[in-house]
């Protein structure tokens, strides 16, 4: 019986490391749904632009398969769990009994009911996948104008990409500023002027109403607002959902499937790692999705520990995304909108226009809650300490907001025992 | 930088490599001085050639080498009777009407007898030793001989001493840390120093600055000093030490009292010299208990039973013209050794005029009061040390054949430290961290390298001693001493043939 | 595993290390050669901080649990066998995960890299003789490398 992963990103990755950690010997299956070994999927955007080769898109070299004793199943899907037999029955049929199981299959994108009949173009797709990629790749010489729509960090991302491939691009935005989810209102500004800067047709407070389609291609989109723009693609990138479509009833699951601080589902030995999950997130201080990268790793690790026996727990996640388009940088983290949440929020401000520089630390009774970074991005994950420690605001406002954060400001006690740790920074407790 | 007017020109020049200078601001931040200075608009490190002391930290600290520091010429028509140095004094005084300060020791061209007398070497007649190979010993002990031994056999023939030996230092190399205060240097350098005694087997001095509480773990290496302030002077500070000295005078300063500034007396300083932090620590320029030999005496015997005649008393003196006469008054009240200090000892502030001015140089003295305490027949009643600008072992060993027991090194031991004598050490700004006690300064040295690298000093010196003595058929440094046959003289004319005792060369 | 150390008693904050790390990931290694006449003057890996009397060299921690190698999106950082993060320019595609998400401060923008987006971090000299270049550098031993713990 093996430990059987479903799913193949950097989770999966990350929990094989984890197993392997504790346990060199038992085998490993990942079922992928696509037919690729792990990659790096924000890395189509730069394989796109042309600054990665496809063969460096993989998370890992060929033989860490091998040497770790992994086996995966390229193209198969897991369609349904029996967690009395342990056994997952895949799309060829076939079922895997499994020794513990990880479901790390992350998120689909999600594409609203009436544009899903155009994928089948020609020259709409989303910008996910592997297969998004190749096919953006096959149409990208002969196209000029493309919209995107969602002006959220795939979108932005897309848009990047085509932009540094000389596209003419739109992007269709239904909030009234792109980024909604990891930018403030006026962080967007900086956002709008790059997008402005590199000719990218800009249309908030919009979407599409409407394709025209001819001999298979979407060739027109009419928008809600009534403009109409001629299109040679058009990429939908609205969001991503987890994808629990197989996953069988016992486990507990809200929009993602809840989890325990090690990982574990409500059926036993069935954990679950990754965008897929609704996990502890430290500052929002309850279980929620949060589909980001590091935390995807860190609950990939997390499980792979106590797959493979370890009693390891999650500190927690901690929101974050880096996210640039040109020559715009942003770094924000934890809660960006805070007067959402709580009401005595206050908010810390450095703003320089002339150098698109803008720094913003929300601060709720003393402790920082979330911050937005743009273009100032030096040493800015030592704030992360202030998220994951509650690290008194008051103390540190002036290191907080200034350009050269560092550790001098920090007290000396606490500061030499930081710079000289010996295990670095701790992510997890052991208990 | 201020622009100010002034008649005085810049000593020092610095020369920048532009092609070679890669704008990394270390010169910049390591100048307690600043003499260096980047301008951000043209990106350009530039030199304020008048703020520069010629310490050499940015020239060592330069990861490029491109910097040099050249001496500035005289702008001035040559004139052999006003140099630019007095003319530069001139000018100092007449704006300020002071005494002129200075640090380290005098760099007036006295002769130094040093550089004009030769060592012996064993040729046929006589074998020299290979100290590799053989046994070499440079062991010294100081502190009063007894005149006879007296041996008594027990009931098993077992030999006995019976005559009661005072107490004695033993040294494994015949060279020590003069005296340096804590005040006039910093803490770490007496660290480095203190560490470095230590693991040598030999002994490092307190000066008139007490002992730090940090220092007491090296008592058993340590000379406690009792000098006319009595700073930090107590029944602990003097059973601390293995020896106490009672400091008359300073080579550097004879007949003049110490003066440590109150900026300079922190809290740590304050503690360790039981004295008010910030207050001036003044030194008296005579004891005043000591107005004869018979006072001395009752001082060197009030710290002998302070110290139930444990340790042996020593007492220093500057090198003066009646030296000799002085020391036997001190031999005769009592004390365990004699130190002589000469008119190159250093010093951490002195007025230059008694610096460049007052003292004889200490070969003459060291040559007058060994022949007089041998012809009184108290040579053996107490050791003699010898300070005051030693440079090199054979220094040492000349010392030690023109009649001295012992060397202090002071000047030598803070160049092992990072010191390059740049005289500035009564400005207490140390761009070395020697002579300062400014935080930021004083954490630039770190005792334990400073530690080592006096280690090695000494560790070097003792093996070209041995090397030395092995030249000249001699396998004792004991056998040297006062064996001024293996000297000769090169240069050196009648009267001071005679005063030092030795044949010129070719005789 | 061996690790660096940084002592602030002794720094003196020169930042002669920060030089010393910038000439050893040089192509030429040569200091002079390396800051004018290079395609990519390099940014050091290391930094010193300052203020008043403090001063203290701090870098990379190699941790544990690296924070930085999870938030990888390309493969680039990863942990060597011995326990090093090292990090693979050719597939690192300048995306600053790694600098958001370090709680060491420790990842650098390559700042004169003009043709690609790129990071930069202490990779321990990975194969110099002699171990890191910060550690011959210091003046004061302020940083040392050395076995601490486990």
């Amino acid at each position: 019986m093996s430990y059987v992963i479903i799913g193949n990103g950097p989770a999966a990755i990350a929990a094989c490391e984890g197993i392997r950690k504790y346990d060199k010997d038992r085998e490993i299956i990942i079922i992928s749904k696509e037919d690729q070994y792990a990659y790096g999927r924000p890395l189509i955007t730069y394989q796109i632009a042309g600054i990665v080769k496809k063969e460096d898109m993989y998370l890992r070299r060929p033989e860490f398969y091998k040497e770790n004793n992994i086996k995966v199943l390229l193209g198969k899907e897991a369609i349904s769990i029996d967690s009395k037999s342990k056994t997952v029955k895949i799309s060829d049929g076939s079922s895997i009994g499994y020794h513990k199981l990880l479901i790390a299959s992350g998120g689909t994108p999600f594409v609203p009911p009436t544009y899903k009949e155009y994928l089948t173009k020609e020259n709409v797709m989303t910008f996910i996948k592997w297969a998004d990629m190749e096919k953006l790749e096959s149409i990208i010489d002969t196209i000029e104008n493309v919209l995107i729509i969602g002006g959220g960090l795939i979108g932005i991302k897309a848009a990047e990409a085509l932009v540094m491939r000389g596209k003419n691009v739109y992007i269709a935005e239904l909030s009234k500023r792109v980024l909604p989810t990891v930018i403030d209102d006026y962080g967007s500004y900086y956002f709008h002027k790059e997008l402005e800067k590199n000719n990218v047709g800009l249309f908030l407070e919009d979407t599409v109403d409407s394709f025209k389609i001819k001999k298979n291609r979407v060739e027109k989109a009419v928008l809600k607002s009534g403009n109409t723009i001629n299109i040679d693609a058009v990429i939908i990138a609205i969001g991503v959902k987890p994808e629990i479509s197989f996953i069988d009833k016992e486990i507990k699951t809200n929009v993602g499937i809840i989890v325990d601080d090690m990982m574990k589902t409500s059926v036993s030995d069935i954990y679950a790692a990754g965008d897929v999950t609704e996990c502890y997130d430290i500052v929002y201080g309850s279980k929620r999705l949060g589909p980001i990268w590091v935390s995807a790793s860190e609950q990939g690790r997390i499980a792979g520990y106590n797959m493979a026996g370890a009693n390891i727990t999650y500190r927690g996640r901690l929101l974050m995304n880096s996210i640039s388009f040109m020559k715009t940088n942003l770094t924000s983290y934890g809660i960006i909108n805070p007067e959402l949440e709580y009401t005595n929020v206050e908010v810390f401000e450095y703003k320089r226009d002339d150098l698109d520089i803008y720094r913003r630390i929300n601060v709720v009774n003393n402790r920082v809650v979330g911050a937005v970074f743009i273009n100032s991005i030096y040493r800015k994950g030592i704030i992360t300490r202030f998220m994951i420690e509650g690290l008194p605001f008051d103390k540190y406002k002036e290191l907080l907001l200034s350009p050269n954060i560092g550790f001098i400001n920090f007290e000396k006690e606490y500061r030499v025992k930081e710079i000289n740790s010996i295990t670095g920074y701790k992510k997890a407790r052991i208990v | 930088m201020k622009f100010t007017f002034s008649l005085k020109p810049e000593n020092f020049i610095i020369e920048r490599d532009d092609e070679r200078c890669i704008r990394c601001g270390a010169c910049v931040q390591q100048c307690a001085y600043n003499a260096h200075y980047y301008l951000e608009e043209k990106d350009k490190v530039l030199g304020i050639n008048h703020n520069c002391v010629g310490d050499g930290r940015c020239v060592a600290i330069c990861p490029t080498n491109a910097i040099r520091i050249k001496q500035a010429e005289n702008p001035y028509r040559p004139n052999y009777n006003w140099t630019k140095e007095r003319m530069m004094d001139l000018y100092e005084q007449a704006e300020n009407g002071t005494v002129l300060l200075v640090g380290m020791g005098a760099p007036t061209p006295h002769p130094v007898y040093w550089d004009k007398i030769v060592l012996n070497a064993s040729q046929v007649t006589n074998p020299s030793i290979d100290p590799l190979r053989e046994p070499m010993e440079v062991k010294t002990f100081l502190g009063s001989k007894p005149d006879k031994i007296e041996v008594v056999f027990d009931k098993n023939h077992k030999p006995e001493i019976k005559t009661r030996i005072t107490p004695q230092l033993e040294l494994e190399v015949p060279i020590m840390f003069a005296a340096m205060s804590f005040g006039a240097i910093s803490l770490n350098a007496c660290k480095s120093l203190a560490k470095a005694a230590s693991e040598m087997g030999t002994f490092w001095n307190t000066g008139e600055g007490g002992l730090h509480k940090d220092l007491y773990k090296y008592g058993k290496n340590t000379i406690v000093q009792v000098a006319s302030g009595r700073f930090g002077v107590h029944v602990d500070y003097l059973k601390a030490g293995a020896a106490v000295e009672i400091k008359i005078g300073q080579g550097a300063k004879p007949g003049i009292g110490g003066h440590l500034p109150g900026e300079k007396v922190n809290h740590e300083i304050s503690v360790t010299r039981a004295m008010p932090e910030g207050s001036d620590a003044i030194s008296p320029a005579p004891h005043h208990d000591i107005y004869s030999i018979e006072d001395l005496r009752q001082l060197i015997y009030s710290i002998k039973e302070a110290t139930d005649y444990e340790k042996p008393v020593f007492v220093k003196i500057s090198a003066v013209h009646n030296v000799a006469a002085i020391a036997s008054g001190i031999v005769r009240a009592g004390a365990d050794a004699v130190v002589i200090d000469g008119i190159r000892g250093g010093t951490g502030a002195a007025p230059k005029i008694i610096r460049d001015n007052v003292g004889i140089p200490i070969e003459l003295a060291i040559a007058v009061v060994d022949e007089r305490l041998r012809k009184e027949g108290i040579r053996n009643h107490a050791s003699l040390i010898a300070a005051g600008g030693f440079r090199n072992s054979a220094d040492v060993i000349k010392a030690i054949a023109l009649g001295a027991d012992a060397v202090y090194i002071g000047t030598a031991a803070l160049m092992t430290l990072g010191c390059h004598v740049c005289g500035m050490c009564y400005k207490g700004i140390c761009n070395w961290g020697i002579a300062t006690q400014r935080d930021d300064l004083t954490k630039r040295l770190n005792p334990e390298i400073g530690a080592e690298r006096a280690k090695n000093l000494l560790k070097g010196w003792k093996h070209e001693i041995q090397e030395m003595l092995g030249a000249m058929g001699i396998n004792s440094i004991g056998s040297l001493r006062g064996n001024r046959l293996n000297l000769r003289a090169v240069d050196i004319h009648e009267p001071y043939l005679s005063i030092l005792g030795i044949k010129p060369a070719g005789a | 595993m061996k690790k660096l150390y940084f002592r602030e008693e002794w720094c003196v904050g020169c930042g002669r290390c920060e030089v010393a790390c910038a000439i050893e990931h040089s192509e030429s290694k040569h200091p002079v050669i390396s800051y004018f006449f290079e395609k990519v003057r390099q940014t050091p890996r290391i930094i010193v901080e300052r203020k008043g009397n403090i001063s203290f060299a701090n870098t990379c921690r190699h941790c544990e649990e690296p924070d930085c190698v999870n938030a990888c999106i390309s493969g680039a950082l990863y942990k060597d066998l011995s326990g090093k993060i090292l990090y693979d320019p050719a597939k690192c595609v300048g995306c600053y995960s790694c600098i958001m998400a370090c709680p060491y401060g420790a990842i650098m923008k390559d700042l004169n890299r003009k043709e690609r987006k790129q990071i930069v971090k202490c990779d321990l000299c990975n194969k110099r003789e002699g171990g890191p270049a910060c550690v011959e550098a210091c003046p004061n031993r302020a940083i040392v490398f050395e076995e601490r713990g486990e």
